[in-house]
């Protein structure tokens, strides 16, 4: 490789014991340095269809699943993050060690960056003990490439109406939104037959390259519109 | 630094600089069948088996490697021969310029170990992080499911 850095120091966290994924009393607690197979496989025994389980499934290549750590997808939030929506629509939290000490919300780490400086993620906890109906969509020019948005839309169904809603997206200006003002509207309600519209989500998106920011717009509307009756149409 | 690590079953003393990757070491020490492409994680040319786990060798460090068992697509060789998958891919037509297979083979040796008849989905989910610029991919499948269909055949 050309023009590499010199580096003094190299220090290896394999061995400091946070790379257990435990799955009990209806939370799982992901060690920060547990790889995205380790999350997946443990939580797939319980949970299947879990929300979790189907994004970590698409993420990249089953050899980076290998390598990729949930700490370290949440600490640097790339492009290709694939845990982030998930992890913010379930309200998950994240326990940090350093600089800053303490258990904090995803939403708030991910949404503060100052947060993160000079710490370590030692474990993210997420319930999952809610029955949730739920839609996970991850939009590329191709699979493999870094998705340019991700849609998660939660329901939770009693009866024929919704008692809980959560929707959330990746990839737009400020990198994530959760849609609250939708998921406010359709709580309480049952309305199989919404249409989210680019101005009802909210958000703008940046431009990339092949895909102006509207059309994407456009497409994350789509998407959160058939998450939203996906879900619903699932439980009616 | 320095430290071992075995490779397709020989051990292997090794020198390295901190920022060295599996990859550079492998490559280094004779181990040529390991292919160099993006170096970014993005096109499975120098997949390896480490400890049995699929990894692209230029995402690990090779610190992070030692004491652990190495196995490229050469190891997958049984008894002198060719392993079911090399001989697959030879068959199917599947091999062209032949830079991608190594890292095409180690995927699907993971990929058959996990799921011994794929469909062609999840052959196609399998391989998501190879790249090929010859082929097009198709004869790559044909070998995928060929070398499926031998192994449960004969083992």
């Amino acid at each position: 490789m050309r023009n590499r850095p010199r580096v003094g120091t190299l220090a290896d966290l394999s061995g400091v014991g946070i790379h257990n994924v435990q799955v009990t009393d209806g939370a799982a607690r992901i060690g920060g340095a547990a790889t995205f197979t380790n999350a997946e496989n443990s939580l797939a025994v319980a949970h299947p269809d879990h929300i979790l389980v189907k994004a970590l499934h698409d993420a990249c290549s089953p050899a980076l699943r290998n390598r990729i750590t949930f700490g370290g997808s949440l600490a640097l939030f790339p492009p290709w993050s694939s845990v982030v929506g998930p992890l913010v629509a379930l309200d998950a939290e994240l326990t940090l060690v350093g600089a800053t000490n303490g258990t904090f919300p995803v939403s708030d780490y991910v949404g503060n960056r100052e947060l993160g400086e000079k710490t370590a993620i030692t474990e993210v906890c997420v319930d999952v003990s809610r029955e949730w109906e739920s839609h996970w969509y991850r939009f590329g020019s191709t699979h493999f490439n870094y998705p340019l948005f991700t849609v998660v839309v939660l329901t939770e169904v009693n009866g024929r109406s919704i008692s809980d809603c959560r929707i959330v997206l990746t990839g737009n200006r400020g990198r994530f939104k959760r849609l609250v003002q939708i998921e406010d509207e359709i709580r309480g309600t049952n309305r199989p037959d919404i249409t989210v519209t680019p101005a009802t989500l909210g958000t703008a998106f940046p431009d990339r390259q092949g895909f102006g920011g509207q059309y994407l717009a456009h497409l994350a509307s789509v998407e959160v519109t058939r998450g939203l009756r996906g879900t619903q149409r699932s439980k009616s | 630094m320095n430290g071992t690590i075995t490779v397709n079953g020989t051990e292997m003393k090794i020198d390295f600089d901190p920022i060295d990757t599996l990859l550079d070491v492998l490559r280094n020490n004779g181990h040529t069948e390991v292919k160099r492409g993006c170096s970014k994680g993005e096109c499975g040319t120098c997949l390896i088996l480490l400890d049995d786990l699929l990894v692209n060798s230029c995402q690990v460090f090779a610190a992070t490697a030692l004491g652990k068992r190495v196995t490229t697509s050469t190891g997958l060789n049984e008894d002198g021969r060719p392993h079911t998958i090399h001989e697959a891919f030879a068959d199917a037509g599947a091999v062209q310029c032949g830079f991608c297979t190594p890292g095409m083979v180690m995927a699907t040796h993971s990929l058959l170990r996990e799921s011994p008849d794929p469909t062609e989905e999840e052959i196609r989910a399998g391989l998501v992080g190879n790249l090929c610029r010859c082929t097009g991919y198709v004869k790559i499948i044909d070998a995928v499911k060929l070398a499926s269909k031998r192994m449960r055949e004969h083992g």
